[in-house]
């Protein structure tokens, strides 16, 4: 071997440490192997930093209308330009990435919540239970997810308890998402809970709860993990759809798919009013969905090539 | 199991997701507690003998069962999906009139999705690790990152308003189906580029068709990065095949081994996968018909949400789900064709 050649990584090398802690090291090094997943990565961080942090960070404060310089070029002054009020549009891309991390969290949160627990017991009691359940879950995938997203906020807008528009989304978001998870989890869970450690857990007495929960549920965690990464991309895109179309975020409001909607009407002369909200939506989107594509080729073995 | 057999089987299963269809858009549109009738008869200052007769005719005072009860109904006897108040037709009306422009738009995105898809996810399968299959990867999950009523809206800057800006002239129609000066081809099946194309209508298949690139290419982005995805992964899969090996050792050539040995099998996943791809494909037409003014379900839908039409948002839903649920079938019927393995197995 030359010298200065990377010494190839052997996991066996490393025997002390616990059997977890030399799986996740042989993880951590794939990771670092694969540059997209690297690249969702710093995305995610730079993101998740920008929406912690937007009030410091952002020159402008995002609400604030400036009527002398109303629909300005992007400059030194203005990065991105200002929008048809005179609001610095750099601030208010900075503060929308608050809205769309709490859309996606809450939305991947909730819908994980309960794609797990039903499809842990659809797949681990079988037999009736999992019957009602998968048929039920069935109903709910039978319409495109955005068009069932759809109906529910817009027959929800309706009702006069002025119910704040971003909570319409997120139980929208919610409803739609479950049923993925719950498919996904059925799935793994019949998968492994035919392995021999279970039955051992059994033979030991442990209760069907423990085994499920304790036993089964932390072996599916790979297809769940991935899957949420996507999940976090795909909601913010339709979320921002939503209020594209008007049935999202208040009108007005830092959220990036507002923001290309007021950009609409004045796209011919102030291009950048629309562009850069949108921009911010496909890079944000594009790092949940290279860090979940990468993190797959890791923990899926059978990828990995 | 015959094919037949399947697909009877099949068809049967479909009768339970059609009710739970039903149940689901129906509870949803209904479980509001605002008032339908109020808002319809003119808001605040409604006359209420006209509220009470609205509640009448959508039988609003019965209990929701019973609502559901006359629903299904109209629906399975006449076809109706009740009058939308704000057109003033039945909603079936409404839809037989919308959703052909609806369809075409999806025909001719799923078009472009196959003619992108599949030949670049085929290629980075090829060229596996190499340069053009990681710029090919980032491509694709640029596309399924890719916000479509954004991508729109730019398309529609470079191809039709700035040149329209700078040259006088767009070099592509930035909205609607047809030309202003132009009559719509004779109704056959009202997808505007069938009909003249069959009446041998040119100027009006020319501009049905100018006029359909530019939302049709956007509405493709929905579903394009995953169809280039599984496309490359099937190819993988299959070209670790044992017959792959075999079709090499007997001396054939690279090209015949790849299309006639390796594309074939790789297409059965795929196949699946455009089904589902149609869902997302409807949904992202509701957006892509909003920016382009494209007269399909999507805008009617938006429509009637502005008016809080329900019949119509819930017609409107049920179709959908519906066309969805149908194509997911017609996939699973040409998956059993294709693969006899699940049929038989």
């Amino acid at each position: 071997m030359m010298a200065g050649e990377p010494v190839p990584y052997d996991p066996s090398d490393e025997l002390e440490g616990s059997p977890l802690g030399r799986e996740l090291k042989y993880k951590m090094y794939l990771m670092r192997k694969s540059p997209l997943a690297i690249m969702g990565l710093a995305i995610i961080m730079i993101l998740v930093f920008v929406a912690i942090f937007a009030p410091s960070i952002a020159p402008y404060d995002p609400e604030e209308i400036d009527e002398d310089s109303v629909k300005a070029a992007p400059s030194g002054e203005h990065y991105f330009g200002t929008d048809n009020l005179g609001r610095d549009i750099y601030s208010m891309i900075l503060h929308g990435a608050r809205v769309s991390i709490k859309i996606g969290l809450i939305v991947v949160g909730i819908s994980l919540g309960i794609g797990v627990l039903l499809g842990t017991l659809a797949g681990y009691y079988g037999g009736y239970v999992d019957e009602v359940i998968m048929r039920v879950t069935d109903m709910f995938m039978a319409f495109p997810a955005l068009i069932l997203a759809i109906a529910i906020v817009s027959i929800m807008t309706a009702d006069d308890s002025k119910a704040d528009r971003l909570t319409l989304i997120l139980i929208a978001l919610a409803v739609v998402g479950w049923p993925g998870y719950t498919r996904l989890v059925r799935g793994t869970v019949l998968s492994v809970k035919e392995n021999t450690y279970v039955e051992a857990a059994r033979a030991i007495g442990a209760s069907n709860g423990r085994i499920a929960f304790m036993h089964v549920l932390p072996n599916c965690l790979s297809p769940i993990i991935v899957t949420s990464s996507m999940r976090m991309g795909s909601t913010i895109l339709v979320a921002a759809g939503l209020s594209f179309l008007g049935l999202g975020a208040e009108v007005g409001t830092a959220e990036w798919g507002v923001m290309v909607a007021s950009g609409v009407k004045y796209i011919v002369h102030h291009w950048w009013i629309a562009t850069f909200p949108g921009l911010a939506i496909l890079i944000t989107v594009l790092g949940f969905n290279l860090f979940g594509d990468g993190l797959r080729d890791i923990l899926d073995p059978k990828l990995r090539r | 199991m015959k094919l037949r057999t399947f697909i009877a089987r099949r068809l049967l299963l479909l009768i339970p997701v059609l009710i739970g269809l039903t149940m689901i858009t129906f509870t949803i549109s209904h479980i509001i507690p605002a008032d339908p009738a109020q808002a319809w008869a003119g808001g605040d200052k409604a006359d209420q003998a006209q509220v009470e007769a609205i509640e009448e005719e959508y039988h609003l005072n019965e209990p929701l069962h019973v609502q559901y009860y006359y629903y299904m109904r109209d629906l399975l006897r006449y076809g109706e999906m009740g009058r939308s108040p704000v057109s003033g037709r039945d909603v079936s009306e409404d839809i037989k009139e919308y959703f052909p422009a609806t369809f075409e738009l999806t025909l001719f995105a799923m078009f472009f999705v196959i003619i992108i898809g599949i030949p670049t996810g085929i290629f980075s399968a090829i060229k596996r690790n190499k340069v053009p299959d990681h710029l090919i990867r980032v491509v694709s999950l640029m596309g399924s990152s890719m916000p479509i009523f954004w991508l729109g809206l730019l398309l529609q800057l470079v191809f039709a308003q700035w040149p329209a800006l700078h040259w006088g002239q767009p070099i592509l129609p930035p909205s609607g189906r047809i030309g202003t000066f132009i009559d719509p081809p004779t109704h056959l099946t009202g997808l505007f580029t069938v009909d003249s194309l069959l009446t041998l209508n040119a100027p009006a298949f020319t501009s049905s068709v100018a006029h359909i690139i530019l939302p049709a290419f956007t509405l493709c982005f929905a579903v394009l990065g995953t169809i280039m995805r599984v496309m490359r992964s099937s190819m993988l899969d299959v070209m670790n095949q044992e017959y792959m090996k075999t079709a090499r050792a007997k001396g054939l050539k690279e090209k015949d081994v790849i299309y006639k040995h390796g594309v074939k099998n790789a297409l059965i996943p795929t196949t699946t996968i455009l089904g589902m791809a149609f869902g997302g494909l409807l949904g992202g037409a509701v957006l892509t018909e909003s920016i382009f003014g494209w007269p399909g379900m999507g805008r009617y839908a938006i429509t009637s949400i502005l008016f809080l039409d329900f019949p119509a948002i819930m017609g409107f839903t049920l179709l959908m789900g519906f066309v969805f649920v149908l194509m997911n079938l017609l996939v699973d019927i040409l998956y059993a064709y294709l693969d006899p393995r699940i049929r038989l197995g």
